[in-house]
């Protein structure tokens, strides 16, 4: 008889939370069909099946070889009391700083997009004060010290009516880069706007809602036709050239064949660095999916981004797009030079090993100065030209003496980044803990990982959801964190020496 | 002697030497250099995927694609000149329940059975230096490959000229008869149109395959007169070979790499 085989390849067990009642459930992570599924089981709400991501190699290698020592924040903000995730502020058992810090400073919007996760929108009429804002600017230097990047999120920010006095407090505090989250309404409709934005440069970047160039799927997406305001918005940054980032949310089979062409367009925009795409999931109208969504099949993965972008797209080959050392689970970047007509892409050229061990745990890699170093060192110390003909050979044409010049600068560069949020459908407890893009919390008092922040914090759910799952799990004594026990163990080890001769013995 | 030759006249090396059990019993099961790990790592240069439809070419007896159809869960059709080997790939496909999965067909690969722009990924493993005419062959791949589709090459580079005593023990291991330069795969899928043509060397996996060979030709020496190992085992001799087949591939004299291109999109040439 013919032994009885799996017909999946179990790789790990892991914990998920369920998402009917948010509270942690034991999984299995497999490998069926070249995809990565996670099979779990709430002992109330019954087992479900998702899609994790579609290439077992790459989540592999993300898992793997692109594991870096995490950095931790300056300060625990909460207790270890209840268990991950139901203590974040961050507590100390997070395992990653904050490399992004979003501030939202309002919860109107002049959008009401169906797949808002802030649930923003004109009917919200909430603005923080500027004094409430200092204070949450006052946690994200606390928190990091001189934060990598704040991001100005909302709602919509640019409508804040002191909006300016924000980006004014931010300037002052030791912040290396500032992000606007914006959907470009004010940029492309108010005269003047767009020019005072521009005295907030460098370390002042644009991050523009731009989703797609059909009307249908815009439509959808942001409830409106917003392609002329992103056209008009685009012009104004381009002729400034204010440094801009297109950030589009993906959805499956509404805009999820228009990666390349996205890439394209912003390549050809002279104020755009970059472009980052989000997977969007079950959230807007459900109608879409047949027989409604089902995560098994309809969630968007970043591995399918990355695979659409170089299925789409000329200008990447997969050695490009690789994980971000820092959150490589749900963050994957491709670093390209821009050189007049020429396009070429870096990241493939890099060693993983020279990102997971240089450099600081940042998305922000144009930045950091070690990093950099080693990426033009490899132009003019790689020892196999063969080994990267395409790439070398451009290169080397565009620049006409073989060697990197001042002249570029961060105009250059340009950067696509694939960013995953985490849903309640695909919450892996091992990944949310290395999140590194934190909403500081309006109290505050606490800056919360990105992903749980939407499950378990924003608004009311706190006092809800998560104030009944805290109930349940009130521990009889206060627990300690995990990342604590390390020390304990240690002390109890016999700290046997190794015995050292006396020089003279040796030398005999 | 022994035919290698046999039923793959389009083949001029190696391919018969690998269907000697002996031979199978000193490589193991990995039949062409870097085994299915290399072939793993084709798929990612190549960005195969679930809904990916992929042709190999020369696939020999499938083993290539049943790894593809089991780790990235594509559709292969695996094409060979060789009647046997269909025959064969078949059988264990169906054996490994693969079968809806990988289909194989008998044919030439200068003349695809298949429908223009139909396929997203093809691969070629240690094959298309054996080709008579590879810029034809590459002719018909970019025909049947889907505008951007990708081709995924692997094979070995000969960089310097075999030396003399070792032409005849390397001949059967790898396909050298038909070897290009590095740079030569490069200019024959320039040739053929391809753009974004990308190498990497993969040379360790030579220097793999000798270690075990080595092992194993250690261990078998004592036990056993086969005549098919006999090069290998030939007192002191063998060994000698295959030190000196050490030394040609540590020098760089010998390597294996993959290439990587895409089928332009329009007629123009785009960059990667």
């Amino acid at each position: 008889m013919p032994p009885k085989l799996r017909p999946y390849q179990f790789y790990d067990t892991a914990v998920f939370i369920c998402i009917t009642c948010v509270r942690r459930v034991d999984a299995k992570i497999v490998f069926q069909d070249g995809c990565v599924w996670m099979l779990k089981r709430c002992p109330r709400h019954g087992a479900e099946r998702v899609l994790i991501a579609d290439d077992i190699d790459y989540y592999r290698r993300a898992r793997e070889v692109f594991v870096k020592t995490p950095e931790q924040v300056n300060r625990y903000n909460t207790p270890v009391h209840y268990g991950c995730p139901y203590d974040c502020g961050v507590c100390p058992d997070h395992e990653q700083h904050g490399c992004t810090l979003l501030i939202e400073i309002t919860d109107t919007c002049n959008l009401s997009c169906p797949t808002c996760y802030a649930m923003s929108g004109p009917e919200r009429q909430t603005h923080r004060s500027l004094e409430q804002i200092e204070k949450m600017l006052d946690l994200a230097v606390r928190n990091e010290g001189e934060p990598s990047i704040v991001q100005i999120s909302g709602g919509e920010p640019t409508i804040h009516p002191q909006f300016f006095d924000v980006l004014d407090a931010a300037r002052r505090r030791p912040i290396r880069h500032i992000l606007l989250n914006t959907n470009g309404i004010r940029i492309a409709r108010d005269e003047g706007f767009a020019e005072r934005l521009k005295t907030y440069e460098p370390a002042f970047e644009i991050y523009l809602q731009f989703d797609s160039f059909r009307r249908a799927t815009v439509q959808t997406l942001r409830g409106a036709d917003t392609r002329r305001i992103h056209e008009q918005a685009l012009e104004k940054l381009n002729a400034l050239n204010i440094s801009t980032t297109l950030v589009a949310t993906v959805r499956r089979g509404l805009n999820d064949d228009e990666l390349g062409e996205i890439i394209d367009y912003a390549r050809r925009q002279d104020c755009v660095r970059g472009v980052t795409f989000q997977p969007v999931q079950a959230a807007g109208r459900l109608e879409l999916y047949e027989g409604g969504f089902d995560p098994g099949r309809d969630r968007l993965t970043l591995t399918e981004i990355r695979r659409g972008i170089l299925e789409q797209s000329d200008l990447f080959a997969p050695e490009d797009i690789i994980p971000v050392p820092c959150h490589a689970d749900s963050v994957a970047m491709a670093y390209a030079l821009k050189l007049g007509d020429k396009f070429i892409p870096l990241t493939g050229m890099v060693d993983p090993d020279v990102l997971v061990e240089g450099g600081r745990n940042t998305i922000a890699y144009e930045g950091e100065g070690a990093i950099q170093a080693k990426l033009f060192d490899l132009f003019s110390t790689h020892h196999s030209p063969d080994s990267q003909t395409g790439a070398m050979s451009d290169f080397l044409a565009a620049i006409p003496d073989g060697r990197i010049t001042n002249q570029l600068s961060y105009d250059n560069i340009f950067r696509v980044l694939i960013v995953q949020f985490s849903d309640a459908h695909g919450f892996d407890l091992r990944s949310i803990r290395k999140t590194c893009v934190h909403i500081v919390h309006p109290d505050g008092k606490r800056a919360i990982p990105f992903d749980t922040y939407n499950l378990l914090y924003r608004d009311a759910l706190e006092h809800t959801t998560l104030a009944d799952i805290r109930r349940e799990r009130a521990p009889a004594v206060l627990s300690g964190p995990l990342s604590l026990s390390i020390h304990t163990v240690a002390d109890k080890v016999d700290p046997r020496e190794i015995k050292l001769r006396p020089m003279a013995e040796i030398i005999e | 002697m022994i035919d290698f030759d046999r039923d793959t006249p389009v083949k001029s090396c190696c391919a018969g030497f690998y269907e000697l059990p002996a031979v199978s019993m000193l490589l193991g099961d990995n039949l062409h250099p870097g085994g299915a790990a290399l072939t793993r790592k084709l798929a990612a240069a190549t960005a195969m995927g679930r809904n990916s439809k992929v042709l190999d070419l020369a696939c020999g007896r499938g083993d290539s694609g049943r790894v593809l159809a089991a780790h990235c869960g594509c559709q292969v059709v695996g094409l060979d000149y060789s009647v046997v080997n269909v025959a064969r790939a078949q059988r264990l496909t169906r054996e490994a329940d693969l079968a809806e999965r990988v289909s194989f067909l008998s044919a030439d690969a200068q003349r695809l059975p298949i429908e223009d722009e139909s396929v997203d990924v093809v691969i070629s493993e240690c094959s298309l230096c054996t080709f008579p005419n590879p810029g034809n062959a590459l002719i018909e791949v970019r025909r049947v490959l889907r505008p951007g589709g990708r081709i995924g090459v692997s094979d070995v580079t000969l960089n310097a000229p075999v030396p003399e005593s070792l032409q005849h023990t390397l001949g059967h291991v790898l396909c050298i008869t038909g070897a290009r330069t590095t740079r030569g795969y490069h200019q024959v899928l320039e040739d053929a149109g391809f753009t974004g043509i990308r190498a990497r060397d993969v040379g360790y996996v030579l220097t793999e395959m000798l270690t075990r060979i080595e092992r194993r030709v250690h261990k078998l020496a004592e036990l056993t007169d086969l005549e098919q190992v006999a090069e290998f085992v030939e007192p002191n001799d063998g060994k000698q070979k295959l030190s000196q087949a050490r030394d040609f591939v540590a020098s760089g004299g010998v390597s294996y790499a993959l290439f990587t291109a895409r089928n332009p999109r329009t007629g123009t040439t785009r960059q990667t």
